[in-house]
């Protein structure tokens, strides 16, 4: 059994201007100690997915429907008070904004005290001496624990974000943007740091970034969202390698490959849909160099094309993959028409 | 938590900067406004020899700039000069109101920020909600209701109409408490203090209520709030330890600002009640044109002001670990 | 600058500042045509079949009865507009241009300039409001002038203040710097870059300082210090004070004045921000 299935979830927000359909039918699944790459242009619903799935959201965000199974338990259905039980201690999150993720007028070691008593169920001296441990495992110096959040730097913040994260030995850990703030090098390090983590404590990790660089980098397998859907998903290596679908093909043109030092950088043209009023065919339509009438007409499904790697896509031209990858290296297909 | 000696001390330099500063514009206009007190020392009841000591003592015969500067001997002596109409040292007379000013401000103030914080979380919480609506609307009343309008509704009904409060003083007619400590334990003090105090607590409460609802809807976003609920804390522990917390900061420097309407406040109260302090105290010596106490008085209120402002300060800068030297400029 | 057509769209969006402007044009109309409408002078000890009318309760003839004089109280009611909203609208202009000037200068020029300045701010933040006026105002003589003067010379501070803080934040933005480097003129950047962004700050202050203003004057005349030649309602309200109103529950005479100093004052807090905004107390600098 996954670890974590996501099955048809939606996350809607009511708007001034009506229901933005953030999250519209996602599908996707993790297994045990595996790690999954979140990849997507800014806007696409990545943290949007992820607050649906811990279920902390906007006060404007509901599920219209979906599943979440934890375990094979529908987290969804869950009382809040039991919801609140899962959280941290089965799922926990290396938040996006980790920045400011820590309450600025306590010292950073009230945040693990809190976490290790009441949902760790510690003393205080244990919570301590766990502390010591996760700063120790994380490469932060354990005398600065007593530290207010402002004394301490980007990268050091971080670290304490996902020390915290990985505080109670949860089973799987959703990190969202986990270095986007931070410089190249600390990036690395950090980047680093939660691999090596991961291989250590056997955890399962969901990994959200645009940078499709990343994911190649530390991740299992990839799912690959646009404007709320999933367009295509599969083992890291085959998504990468022989992308379906045109909007990874044209990710992976706007990112440096270290493999091909000359490689030049395409980017995308346009920007991603109105989320209240999408387009009714495919949502890549409007920005797809390939799309036919019928894309703009008709929704296309997913189809699973390679079972052995769980590969598929949503597109009508799943049949031409070979050519449009060609295509898809020239720089003229990108240029508006 | 640390003390900043070094800010402690420069904050309490600008504090007695700032009251030289005041006792200094506060002699010249009691100097030269028209309705000089030079005519007013020279009352005709006083006997020719009553107004030579006046005027020795005040060296009112002197220029005016040795007048100012006796002023500040006597001043840093703690000699405010000698009351017209008490025939008794200024200090003796304003020490002895004082303690009744402190309580009814410091109980006020206390039931008001206390109220008002809880009310604002509460405002917050209800975020959207009509119960917000008609908070806010009930608190803009508090805030434009006179307050002395207020004390007038409250006698007529709470003592006159109804007979359950006292309508005036700190005690029953005749009745004199045999210490300060005595009176502050008794239980008729008390009830003589119940309605000026509730009054002006409800016109103190409305700066701290809309800044606390404002300051919580703003941290109510903040992502270490959002991110606390992920860690499956419970809703009040969010609320409380992480918005609230972070809310609170700005209100206690509004404090300093409700210590300066709190003042007012009394004066008005104070004399709505007959509350024997300090605001009762300054009316009446402006009245009865008795210009040392009225200038002794002033004088004190600005003094508590002042220092008020500068435990503000200090209190701030205590609860807000963020807050280094350079940031209090 | 601000266009009508602007000022009217604000209204129309804001249903709280809609609210807030009815109430003061009703006012500002009731001051106006206080004769008109007033059936008594205010100050007359109106005779009732040649004996005077003292102490009655409300009746057809005195809609609100009558003072323990025999005036009129309704009539002094229409009347008392007048001093309310005088005193509000000149206060509110002084402690509007001086407090933004201060602010401005302040906080444009930065420097010794600005450390005095807000040195001064921080001494008049010291000097307790109320006993202040009421000293100023036994020394000058009860008028309504004298009241507006005090007002000036105090209420500023707030103001000030926060001005301050707007155009040092302002002063940071490409705009000012990218006109300061192509070589304009102080005069020119003060008025065409910083004012209008000022400004909306500046009269909100302003509308806020009337509330201030009218209380104040109504506190003032309560603790007798008033100017007797007017009558307004914090006058009224001492008058009724010292007359036993309290004890005789005349609530007919206590009701009014209150009722309409504070319909005022939130008529003020309402326009000034409508809903959301007066709500929202920010002592950004304090
Ligand atoms: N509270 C909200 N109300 C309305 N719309 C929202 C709200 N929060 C997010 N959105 C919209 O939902 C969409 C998805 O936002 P989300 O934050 O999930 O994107 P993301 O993929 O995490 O982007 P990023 O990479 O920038 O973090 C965006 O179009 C965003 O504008
Ligand atoms: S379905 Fe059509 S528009 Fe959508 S990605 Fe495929 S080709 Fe492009
Ligand atoms: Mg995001």
């Amino acid at each position: 059994m996954s670890l974590l299935d996501v099955r048809d979830m939606r996350v809607y927000y009511k708007t001034k201007k009506g229901i933005a359909q953030a999250v519209d039918g996602v599908s996707f699944s993790v297994e045990p100690g595996q790690s999954l790459g979140l990849v997507g242009e800014s806007g696409c619903g990545k943290s949007t997915m992820v607050n649906g799935i811990i279920r902390v959201m906007a006060k404007n965000a509901f599920i219209p429907s979906g599943e979440v199974l934890f375990d094979g338990q529908d987290l969804t259905l869950l009382p809040e008070k039991e919801m609140r039980n899962v959280r941290w201690r089965d799922l926990s999150l290396i938040p996006q904004a980790a920045m400011d993720s820590l309450n600025p007028v306590y010292p950073v070691e009230d945040a693990f005290t809190e976490v290790l008593t009441l949902k760790g169920n510690m003393t205080k001296k244990e919570a301590h001496a766990r502390t010591v441990e996760l700063f120790t495992m994380v490469g932060l110096d354990p005398d600065r624990l007593g530290n207010f959040p402002h004394e301490y730097s980007g990268g050091m913040k971080q670290r304490a974000a996902i020390a915290l994260a990985l505080a109670l030995e949860p089973r799987l850990v959703i990190a969202d943007e986990p270095v986007t703030a931070l410089d190249v090098i600390v990036q690395r390090q950090v980047l680093n740091e939660l691999k090596r983590l991961r291989s250590e404590l056997n955890l399962a990790l969901i990994m959200i970034t645009h940078d499709i660089s990343v994911v190649a980098e530390t991740c299992d397998n990839i799912v690959v969202m646009y404007a709320g859907k999933v367009v295509e998903k599969g083992s890291t290596q085959e998504v990468l390698e022989n992308p379906l679908h045109p909007y990874t093909m044209g990710l992976e043109n706007a990112f440096p490959d270290p493999r091909q030092q000359d490689k030049e950088l395409i980017s995308i043209e346009g920007s991603p849909p109105d989320l209240v009023n999408p387009p009714s065919g495919c949502r890549f339509a409007p920005r797809c160099p390939f799309a036919m009438e019928r894309c703009l007409a008709e929704e296309p499904p997913y189809e699973e094309v390679d079972e052995e790697h769980q590969h598929g896509a949503a597109c009508f031209r799943l049949s031409e993959t070979l050519k449009l990858q060609k295509l898809a290296k020239e720089v003229e297909t990108w240029q508006p028409a | 938590m640390t003390l900043n000696w070094k800010y402690i001390g420069r904050r309490f330099g600008q504090m007695l900067l700032t009251l030289w500063i005041i006792a200094t514009i506060l002699f010249f206009v009691f100097r030269l406004m028209p309705g000089n007190p030079l005519t007013a020392y020279i009352d005709p009841n006083f006997t020719k020899e009553q107004q030579e000591i006046l005027l020795e003592q005040f060296g009112l015969d002197k220029p005016l700039f040795q007048q100012y500067l006796v002023f500040l001997l006597n001043l840093l002596q703690g000699n405010l000069g000698t009351s017209f109409v008490y025939r008794d040292d200024v200090l003796r007379v304003v020490a002895r109101v004082l303690p009744n000013t402190l309580y009814l401000m410091l109980f006020s103030l206390i039931i008001a920020y206390v109220v008002g914080v809880l009310g604002g979380i509460l405002l917050a919480w209800l975020r959207g909600k009509k119960g917000e609506t008609v908070g806010i609307i009930l608190t803009l009343f508090t805030r434009s209701a006179p307050q002395f309008w207020v004390g007038m509704l409250v006698l007529a009904i709470f003592s006159f109409r109804l007979g359950w409060l006292p309508s005036s003083g700190t005690g029953p007619a005749g009745v004199t408490y045999a210490s300060e400590w005595a009176k502050f334990t008794s239980p008729v003090f008390w009830k003589y203090m119940l309605l000026p105090s509730l009054t002006l607590a409800i016109y103190l409460l409305g700066l701290p209520l809309l800044l606390m609802r404002t300051n919580m809807v703003e941290t109510m976003e903040e992502s270490y709030v959002t991110i606390a609920r992920m860690r499956g804390l419970s809703e009040r522990r969010v609320m409380l330890k992480y918005a609230a917390r972070n809310a609170i900061l700005p209100v206690v420097t509004a404090m300093a600002v409700g210590f300066g309407y709190a003042i007012g406040g009394n004066v008005v109260i104070e004399n709505v009640f007959s509350w024997p302090g300090l605001g009762r105290l300054l009316v009446d010596a402006v009245t009865m044109s008795d210009y040392p106490l009225a200038q002794g008085a002033f004088l004190l209120a600005a003094a508590i002001m002042v220092f008020m402002n500068f435990v503000a300060d200090l209190l701030y800068s205590v609860l807000d670990p963020r807050i280094t030297v350079e940031d209090m400029g | 600058m601000i266009e009508m057509t602007s000022i009217l769209e604000f209204f129309r969006q804001d249903k709280f500042a809609l609210v807030g402007a009815i109430i003061y044009i009703l006012f500002i109309l009731v001051a106006l045509f206080a004769p008109a409408i007033a059936p008594y002078d205010p100050q007359e000890m109106v005779r009732v079949d040649g004996r005077i009318a003292f102490n009655r309760e409300p009746e057809k003839n005195f809609k609100l009865g009558t003072t323990n004089m025999g005036r009129d109280i309704f009539s002094q009611l229409i009347y008392g507009a007048r001093p309310a909203l005088t005193v509000g609208f000149t206060a509110a202009l002084f402690v509007m241009v001086v407090g933004t000037v201060v602010g401005l200068v302040s906080g444009y020029f930065g420097g010794k300039v600005d450390s005095l300045l807000m040195r001064l701010t921080d001494v008049v933040f010291g000097i307790p409001f109320d006993p202040f006026v009421i000293v100023l105002v036994s020394f000058l003589g009860p008028s309504i002038w004298n009241i507006v003067l005090a007002m000036a010379l105090l209420l500023w501070r707030d103001t000030a203040r926060v001005i301050r803080s707007q155009v040092l934040s302002i002063k940071k933005r490409a705009f000012v710097e990218a006109a300061r480097v192509s070589g304009a003129s102080h005069s020119r950047i003060i008025f065409s870059y910083i004012m209008p962004n000022i400004l909306p700050l500046s009269l909100l202050y302003g509308s806020l300082a009337i509330g201030w203003a009218i209380l104040t004057e109504a506190a003032v005349s309560f603790l007798g210090f008033g100017d007797p030649s007017s009558i307004s309602w914090g006058y009224m309200l001492h008058d009724a004070y010292v007359s036993q109103a309290l004890s005789r529950g005349a609530f007919y005479w206590m009701l009014p004045p209150g009722i309409c100093i504070m319909l005022l004052v939130m008529a003020g807090f309402y326009i000034s921000r409508g809903a959301e905004e007066v709500l929202q107390p920010k002592l950004r600098s304090m």
